[in-house]
């Protein structure tokens, strides 16, 4: 007769099916997924935490901060990002598995090399290179944007979506405006024009 | 497992929430002695802000209450999970959801306060459906309005906005003045429709109340207030404490003992989380437990008196398990920004499909346009169609202004094959079994669904909406219901019209499990006032006495 | 008299401390149901000023707006001065009187004569001496011709309620009652004014508000060694064993010299100036029931009268309080996963702050951006070198209602419904605050805030 002791950790069971979708390539079920990461937790830890190789000492470190933020504003269009974020980002993204750290050095070592223009014509190019490289750009992606990287929060209201959304609404717990400001009328947004540079992966919407 | 203490007062209450609390409040002031016994640990707010912002799922509204181990609860709403183990056709559609802590679920419910019609209580006569209450929407009048005014609820001026359940007084507050999506969905709703669109009554401040501020529009009431303009049940335990009312934290009640007669309950008996087992004896016993819990206390009661549990002659302690079983899309509106999630979730509602003469073969509904922040969702759309860079930037903000979720409360019917079980294979580290439940939407609930998403595909065509996202099958809204129903005959239902159960005179259950129907409305407010009645008859007879 | 020093403090605090219905509130047991909190809180009858058509009630009916009667002499939810409000002292409760003209249980036996002696010079009727919870002390400055007006507006415009409040239930020792008559010979009494009030010039009209009506030095001028108020260090700010009424004299750098006239009248109609300073407490109170129903060419005078009141510089407050902090832009960088719900570990001030405050005051200090919510940098409270009245913020929150509006601040004492901070939480949070928004971390220590938490 099974009797659980509840040992899991919050981040087995609180990460979010789409969270597990948009770092790997793999398409899996929910209902999948979510075994799969109970599975994981049962053995001791988060699914993808514990891949080996991924200690990172400040000797030896297994991409320099300063390519990363390199890389990070290259893929974002932005010319100055905040360096602590960047760094705590960092120390994620690279124990998302062991690949990672090789991956995250040649995909800054193709941005030396190609020099792009812009983040989308970096990412089209990345992605020719080596169609892996689309998960990297997504990661640092969502952990800007997001501030989640390997299923973890990095930032909550310092992540970039809220950047761009200031002007109209404010991060959960943190509005800003007073009783009733949400009567007023926000900004109108005019339809985007811009294409995708990545070929699109499946987003289920959760039932919340 | 000897019991090592016994503890006793005049009335002992299973539960903290709303319901258990709000009796605990009513009856201490009466001068009556009261202990409530709560399976879950002592909480505070602030823990609870931190645990959301640090929480990678926000929209898991579980997510920032992880359970302790002595008192599971369900870890999200999702199949399987590893604690409520759902089975049958539409298992999915019944995970439900809830918190056992010192307050209860209220903890992270949206603060939706509605009142029952009078029809919901006499479906039976009136359709010939389902079942009727053993009481009428007048018993219960006084008492919504009593939950009313102890929530603190806010609400149109029925002059100006009939909600269709008939009013002695106005609401204690002013209805919440809708964002401006609801607005511009109202309007919307009013020249292109026959509907319309109504100021949803709300246990939320619309000014200072009970010492609580005003609503600021955090946007977050699920899964947690961040400043206490949205009612909980922990007030009530406050306000009961403070009346002299005695809560005891972490005791998890696992049996309920009666006399020799099997007529009355003479003491419960619970398990700290070192499993040492307590005995409480009292004149009145009252299971305020969730829907989930209550029944399985009863069933888990179970002994040689009583082998199919207690209060179970009826064979209907678990069965008839209901819920607003909903449907729900995501979309993009063509039209202008409306920047949904400024104020609080959930402000407005279709109204007109929670009654007609069509209830005698499809469930009613009513239709939420969820005011919901949806920035991290546009985010996570827009990196899932591969954007990047000032691209990505322009997609998220365009995607976030125009993203509108709509969803519906639908209404199930009690059907006795719906049913909570004890699992023969799984128990908590008390040694408890878990709950399981068998669940097949009911036809009258699918026809219901089906009419919902015509609906919603008629308002998807109307916003210009695109790249639309149902959520498969159907999914559970967390009001399970009807697990120990009321009726007036004691050979097909648990409990009375007071909420006593038939078969024990000193025992009553204050839940949603009381339920004959469920209704559309969200259920909180009518618990709140079916408990508030048990604590008005349980007084009465203590003055007797 | 052994006694005399201990309790004086009390006595002469309470008048102000306890004036009003929240901190009555405070002692009393939680509504059955709670009652929902009205505009207007049953406790504030205050005499509209235009009430009588007759130029004598309608004098009368100012006065005792300004004079601020009501406060004391209603008790909470109770009939407009009826006394009954229970003034908790540490030495016992002293109950206000009924001053409704009723002749068994109020003033209806006092003639015009009585009601004198009783309003200037703290004499009952029967003979015996008030204790100074009545400001006698500086109604005594009040013109002969208003106290008249007010005798006429209580004899015939208050209500006569027929009841007596509970008889103290103080431990007060009935020697203390002849003891204060030794006292009022060396306490320095108003000087009374003379002839029309009403025709004064602004600043001796500001000067009659602020030192006979108001009484303002009550509570912001301290006390010498036999407890009466040290003229010489006039409106230079004064505890009150809990809150501190500040220095409002017009030094630039401790006072509030700093700030124009229209400031000060804000402030005193409203209980907040916008980016500066909100009333709390007692003064929220004075706001409320008396300051805002003041003419606005009166608040004028008062503005007036207090921007040339002499400078006295403090030795704490050597910056202008409202002058410090900045908003605080730091990301949020997360190092945790939710907890369980039963892990209630103690957070560090950043921590605190953020979970409890940040929601209103926001994550960088700056308030609402309508000031709904008050910016915490440039603010007197957070600002001052003495954190009395941020703990005792914290603890009791804000509760002020004027036509501006109904002000709450929940408070996070051990009453609250929103959240219940322990004193070592609230220690951390004021010197994280004032680290952050103000003057330096004033290392407040838990015993210390159990000391405010537990000041009567």
């Amino acid at each position: 007769m099974a009797t659980d002791r509840n040992d899991q950790p919050p981040s087995g069971w609180c990460a979010s099916p789409n969270a597990i979708r948009l770092r790997s390539a793999l398409r899996l079920s929910r209902r999948n997924t979510l075994m799969g990461v109970a599975a994981g937790a049962a053995l001791g830890g988060s699914a993808w935490a514990d891949a080996p190789g991924t200690s990172v000492t400040p000797s030896a470190p297994l991409m320099a901060p300063d390519h990363f933020m390199a890389l990070s504003r290259r893929l974002t269009d932005r010319p100055a990002l905040d360096a602590r974020i960047g760094a705590a980002l960092l120390d994620e993204l690279l124990k998302v598995d062991a690949k990672r750290p090789q991956q995250l050095r040649k995909l800054h070592a193709l941005m030396e090399k190609t020099r792009p223009k812009s983040g989308s014509a970096f990412a089209r190019e990345a992605e020719k290179a080596d169609p892996a490289f689309r998960d990297v750009i997504r990661e640092i992606l969502a952990g800007w944007y997001r501030g989640v990287a390997n299923g973890r929060v990095v930032v909550y209201r310092s992540a970039l979506m809220f950047d761009i959304t200031k002007d109209a609404i404010f991060p959960k717990t943190y509005a800003a405006g007073g009783p009733f400001y949400w009567t007023s009328k926000p900004p109108e947004v005019a339809p985007p024009t811009g294409t995708p540079a990545l070929p699109p992966i499946k987003l289920v919407i959760e039932p919340t | 497992m000897s019991s090592e203490q016994t503890l006793s007062a005049d009335v002992v209450i299973v539960g903290s929430g709303v319901a258990g609390s709000s009796i605990a409040n009513e009856l201490v002031r009466a001068g009556i002695s009261v202990i409530v016994l709560e399976a879950g640990p002592r909480v505070d707010r602030q823990h609870f802000v931190e645990n959301f912002r640090n929480l990678e799922n926000k929209p898991s509204y579980q997510g920032p209450f992880p359970a302790v181990p002595w008192a599971r609860h369900p870890p999200d709403q999702v199949t399987p999970n590893d604690y409520l183990h759902t089975a049958g056709p539409d298992a999915e559609a019944y995970q439900q959801v809830y918190l056992r802590m010192m307050g209860g679920t209220t903890w992270h419910w949206a603060g939706c306060a509605w009142r029952y019609l009078p029809s919901d209580f006499e479906l039976k006569t009136r359709y010939g459906q389902g079942r009727d209450w053993a009481l009428k929407y007048d018993d219960l009048e006084p008492f919504y309005y009593q939950a009313e005014v102890m929530m603190g609820v806010c609400g149109p001026d029925p002059a100006k906005e009939d909600l269709g359940s008939p009013r002695k007084q106005p609401y204690p507050m002013d209805a919440l003045p809708i964002s401006y999506a609801a607005q511009e969905f109202r309007k919307l709703i009013a020249e292109k429709t026959p509907w319309r669109v109504v100021h949803e009554p709300q246990a939320r401040n619309t000014r200072p109340y009970d010492g609580r501020p005003t609503c600021e529009g955090h946007n977050n009431c699920m899964p947690i207030c961040p400043i206490g303009a949205m009612y909980n049940g922990s007030y009530s335990v406050y306000h009961a404490e403070a009346a002299g009312a005695k809560f005891v934290a972490n005791a998890v009640v696992y049996r309920i003992e009666r006399d020799a007669a099997n007529k009355r309950v003479t003491a419960v008996h619970y398990y700290d989380p070192e499993k040492t087992s307590h005995r409480v004896t009292g004149k009145y016993f009252v299971i305020a437990a969730h829907c989930i819990e209550t029944a399985k206390l009863l069933l888990v009661s179970a002994d040689e008196q009583s082998p199919d549990g207690v209060a179970n002659s009826s064979g209907h302690v678990g069965r008839n398990m209901m819920d607003h079983t909903g449907v729900q899309v995501t979309f993009i509106s063509g039209d202008k920004a409306l920047w949904p999630g400024r104020g609080p979730l959930e402000t407005n509602v279709i109204d007109n499909f929670r009654d007609g003469d069509w209830r005698n073969e499809r469930g009613a509904y009513l239709v939420h346009m969820v005011d919901d922040n949806q920035v991290d969702l546009a985010t996570q759309m827009a990196i899932a169609k591969g954007y990047v860079g000032r691209e990505l930037e322009e997609r998220i903000r365009y995607l976030a202004a125009h993203t509108v979720r709509l969803f519906s409360h639908n209404e199930a019917l009690p059907d006795p094959e719906n049913r909570l079980t004890l699992s023969k294979t799984k128990k908590d580290i008390l040694g408890i079994p878990h709950p399981d439940v068998y669940y097949k939407l009911p036809e009258y609930t699918v026809k219901s669904c089906e009419h919902t998403r015509k609906v919603f595909r008629e308002l998807i065509g109307l916003m210009h909406g695109t790249d639309e996202q149902w959520t498969p099958g159907y999914f559970p809204q967390d009001h399970p219901s009807g697990s120990t129903i009321m009726g007036v005959d004691p050979k097909d239902s648990v409990v009375d019209g007071e909420c006593r159960t038939h078969d024990h005179d000193n025992l009553f259950i204050a839940s949603s499990s009381v339920f004959s129907t469920v209704g559309t409305g969200n259920i909180t407010l009518t618990v709140a006032a079916l408990a508030l009645r048990v604590a008005d008859t349980l007084k009465k007879e203590f003055a007797h006495a | 008299m052994p006694e005399i020093g201990k309790l004086l403090p009390a006595l002469l605090v309470a008048g102000t401390m306890g004036s009003g219905s929240a901190f009555a509130q405070a002692q009393a047991p939680t509504p059955l149901a709670p009652t929902p909190t009205t505009a207007v809180p049953a406790s504030s009858p205050a005499p509209s000023p235009d009430q009588a058509n007759d130029p004598e009630l309608a004098r009368g009916a100012y006065i005792a707006t300004a004079a601020d009667c009501v406060a004391c002499h209603t008790a909470s939810g109770g009939k407009p001065f009826a006394g009954g409000l229970k003034i908790a002292t540490p030495m016992g409760d002293v109950v206000s009187t009924n001053i409704t003209p009723d002749p068994e249980h109020g003033i209806g036996k006092y003639s015009e004569k009585d009601f004198e002696q009783a309003v200037r010079h703290g004499i009952r009727r029967d003979g015996s001496n008030l204790f100074p919870v009545m400001p006698y002390v500086s109604y005594a400055g009040m013109t002969d011709q208003d106290v008249q007006a007010l005798y006429a507006w209580f004899m015939h415009k208050v209500e006569p309620v027929p009841v007596s409040p509970p008889e103290d239930a103080t431990t007060l020792p009935a020697a203390m009652r002849s003891a204060m008559m030794a006292w009022n010979y060396v306490t320095t009494m108003e000087k009374p004014e003379t002839g029309d009030s009403g025709t004064y010039d602004p600043v001796r009209r500001g000067r009659y508000l602020t030192s006979a009506l108001e009484h303002c030095g009550t509570c912001h001028t301290p006390r010498n060694f036999m407890l009466s108020e040290k003229q010489d260090r006039f409106l230079s700010g004064a505890s009150l064993t809990g809150w501190y009424a500040p220095n409002v004299t017009s030094s630039k750098t401790s006072g509030i010299g700093s700030w124009s006239e229209d400031d000060i009248v804000t402030y005193l109609r409203t209980g907040r100036l916008d980016g500066h300073a909100q009333a709390a407490g007692p003064m929220a109170e004075a706001v409320e029931h008396s300051l805002s129903h003041l003419t606005d060419s009166d608040l004028h005078a008062i503005a007036t009268y207090l921007l040339q009141v002499p400078v006295m510089e403090d030795d704490l407050d050597v910056k202008p309080r409202d002058s410090f902090g900045k908003p605080q832009e730091v990301a949020d960088i997360r190092h945790d996963v939710p907890k369980r719900i039963d892990d209630l570990t103690e957070m560090d001030g950043a921590g605190i702050y953020d979970a409890n405050c940040a929601a209103c005051h926001g994550h960088d200090g700056a308030g609402t951006r309508n000031h709904y919510a008050p910016s915490l940098f440039n603010n007197t409270t957070v600002g001052s070198a003495r954190p009395d009245n941020l703990i005792m913020t914290i603890l009791k929150g804000v509760d002020r209602t004027t036509k501006d509006g109904h002000a709450l601040m929940p408070g996070f004492g051990a009453t609250s419904d929103v959240e219940r901070l322990t004193d070592t939480e609230i220690a951390s949070l004021v010197n994280y605050l004032t680290a952050t928004f103000g003057s330096g971390d004033h290392h407040v220590t838990a015993q210390q805030v159990a000391d405010f938490r537990n000041a009567k």
